[in-house]
């Protein structure tokens, strides 16, 4: 998961993100992140998310469960 | 009886063969009665595309577009074993939807390459007089819409595409004298393989928006197939340097 944290540092422009921090707090944090925070998902863990999935996330540890369990399924 | 969509004696190169637009493009050009050499890096695609095309007479080429310098040396083999071409399609094209902010070199390069690289290197391929068919013959860049107007995330994928239409510009003015002629198709949002990827990451309102700005709903591949097969039969034998939308409407706004 360490491709996520270093995708979401370049997308939210800031130089760490946290377990807890909600995505929504981040000034970045808008439909076109949405999109291409998808599309790294699905090019480096083979995960198809989309924007409605997004909706219910709150943190970035949901984040990374979401991806592990849709990985897992 | 004369035809001007008739497409007999003639080869026509298609890269992005195993899906998508080039497929349909390939299955069109063979309805036409054409010989296809169909192009993909994806060999299980190529065959399956070359399982749907009527006639016979079609070849196959497994080439990775990025390796610029493979181009002109598998044109001209194919050229050589199966004979020389009246067209050539360029089909093969990358997304990249990024917002600025991720649009380091690495991020686009990839695109940029076989989008537009790989285009121009294709003409270059196509041009030679041991490939072109002594009469001439006609090219086609599948550019896009985001190659005439631009949206949020499209910055990388627009420069690809808009790069297209200078290439097709000035290649149709510099080919002329030899009966080359070079156009563009500028698809508006289609239901590809691409497409499906994209659309898939969309909520059902950004869906919605999409839809709503083609008039005629999104397209299939078939649509811009058939406008390739146009501009390269002989109906389409006075165009050249066009950039053809082909969008349901799209850029009509």
């Amino acid at each position: 998961m360490s491709s996520l944290y270093s995708t979401l540092t370049k997308l939210l422009e800031v130089d760490a993100v946290q377990p807890d921090d909600k995505l929504r707090d981040f000034d970045n944090w808008d439909s076109l992140t949405v999109l291409s925070l998808c599309a790294h998902v699905d090019a480096s863990c083979g995960v198809s998310l989309s924007a409605q999935d997004l909706q219910a996330v709150n943190t970035v540890d949901d984040l990374e469960r979401l991806i592990a369990s849709r990985k897992a399924a | 009886m004369y035809h001007p969509f008739d497409m007999q004696r003639r080869r026509i190169l298609v890269t992005g063969a195993a899906s998508g637009i080039g497929r349909a493009t390939c299955v069109a050009l063979s309805q036409l009665s054409a010989r296809v050499s169909a192009v993909d890096i994806d060999a299980e695609g190529l065959a399956e595309t070359i399982r749907q095309l009527a006639g016979d007479g079609h070849s196959q080429i497994q080439l990775d577009l990025t390796q610029l310098d493979q181009i002109a040396p598998a044109v001209t083999k194919d050229a050589a074993a199966n004979g020389s071409l009246s067209g050539a399609v360029h089909a093969a094209g990358l997304p990249c939807v990024e917002p600025i902010r991720l649009l380091e070199p690495d991020a686009y390069r990839r695109a940029l390459i076989v989008n537009t690289e790989a285009a121009l290197s294709l003409a270059r391929a196509f041009q030679r007089k041991d490939v072109c068919a002594p009469d001439g013959g006609a090219i086609v860049f599948v550019s896009s819409v985001m190659g005439l107007v631009g949206s949020p995330g499209s910055a990388a994928y627009s420069m690809s595409k808009a790069a297209l239409h200078g290439l097709a510009r000035g290649l149709a003015l510099e080919l002329a004298p030899r009966r080359i002629r070079v156009n563009c198709v500028a698809p508006g949002f289609v239901n590809t393989p691409m497409f499906a990827r994209l659309a898939g990451f969309w909520d059902p309102q950004e869906r919605a928006r999409v839809e709503a700005d083609h008039p005629l709903g999104i397209g299939s591949p078939e649509d811009i197939a058939n406008a390739i097969c146009f501009l390269l039969s002989s109906a389409g034998r006075w165009i050249t340097g066009c950039i053809l939308p082909v969008d349901g409407g799209y850029t009509a706004k």
